[in-house]
């Protein structure tokens, strides 16, 4: 174990080196022009960006669980067979005034 | 100091109220520690290309820059999960590496482990043979290890301040941080 410990340090140190070591590139001002033509071609910022971005933000982030939902739910109503249309057509049919009735207060 | 933040709060101001060519200030100012931060992570040649992406990310993302923190530390941020993105994406597009250590790498690995390695590694070639082997080892990592093991094993930070740079959790870095070192040292030690 001990010589395990040696090992891995002696190692380290070296691939340390290694990747402090490694060939760096550098800015000039030609990549400098190229970023700024980039970002002019985008244009300025403006207040309906933000907009943009809080629905990237969040909104994004509930889609992966409403797929989810909408997959559950349709293995609810394949499984139990529920068919909402003809259930409410058929409450209709056996009492009209009624069912008008609550739909119309929101019952 | 508080100049500094404030002068660059102004630029940020005029930059989100519109003036375009007032962002090439913070490009020229901060295009340096950019580049030292992509060098470290990404290959040389793809180097200047991922530090247009993190400022054009930064531009885009300026209106979310809260000021809580310094700019210099929001562009960190911004260019290491920028390093993550790229990796994610060659990770994605490119073929499993199925080859192992060469004859040479696993002489040099035998050679620094038996403490001939201040000798060997200054000798012609090893030097390459040094980073062949570590691109060989992170090259088999994922992403996520591969820039834990980078930023907390090769560059030293903290697992808090590698958790802040990449927007993680501590507990989740730290776990990735000992599975990457168990899996670095099982690649470089096995059939030696």
């Amino acid at each position: 174990m001990k010589n395990f410990e040696e090992n891995h340090i002696k190692l380290k140190k070296t691939l340390v080196a290694a990747y402090k070591g490694k060939k760096k590139a550098e800015p000039d001002d030609g990549w400098q022009r190229d970023v700024i033509r980039h970002i002019r071609r985008l244009g300025p910022l403006c207040p309906e960006t933000n907009c943009f971005v809080l629905f990237d933000q969040f909104v994004w982030r509930f889609a992966a669980a409403a797929c989810f939902v909408a997959i559950l739910l349709s293995v609810f109503v394949f499984q139990t067979g529920l068919s909402p249309e003809y259930d409410l057509a058929k409450l209709y049919i056996d009492d009209p005034v009624e069912l008008t009735f609550v739909q119309y207060f929101g019952i | 100091m508080s100049n500094n933040l404030s002068a660059d709060a102004e630029i940020v101001r005029r930059i989100t109220d519109g003036d375009v060519n007032a962002y090439e200030h913070l490009v020229k100012k901060y295009k340096r520690y950019v580049f030292k931060i992509v060098n470290k992570h990404i290959p040389y040649e793809q180097v200047e290309e991922t530090a247009q992406d993190v400022f054009v990310r930064a531009y885009q993302s300026l209106p979310n820059f809260k000021k809580k923190s310094s700019f210099k530390q929001w562009l960190a941020k911004i260019t290491v999960r920028t390093c993550y993105d790229f990796w994610r994406k060659a990770y994605r597009n490119r073929e499993l590496p199925m080859s192992s250590l060469t004859e040479n790498q696993k002489d040099w690995l035998g050679k620094v482990i038996a403490e001939q390695a201040s000798q060997a590694f200054y000798e012609e070639g090893a030097q390459k043979e040094a980073a062949e082997v570590l691109n060989y080892a992170l090259d088999r990592m994922s992403a996520e290890d591969r820039m834990v093991l980078e930023l907390i094993y090769l560059e030293g930070l903290s697992g808090k301040e590698a958790a802040a740079l990449l927007g993680w959790s501590v507990a989740n870095v730290k776990i990735r941080s000992f599975r990457a070192r168990k899996k670095l040292h099982k690649l470089l030690t096995e059939k030696k």
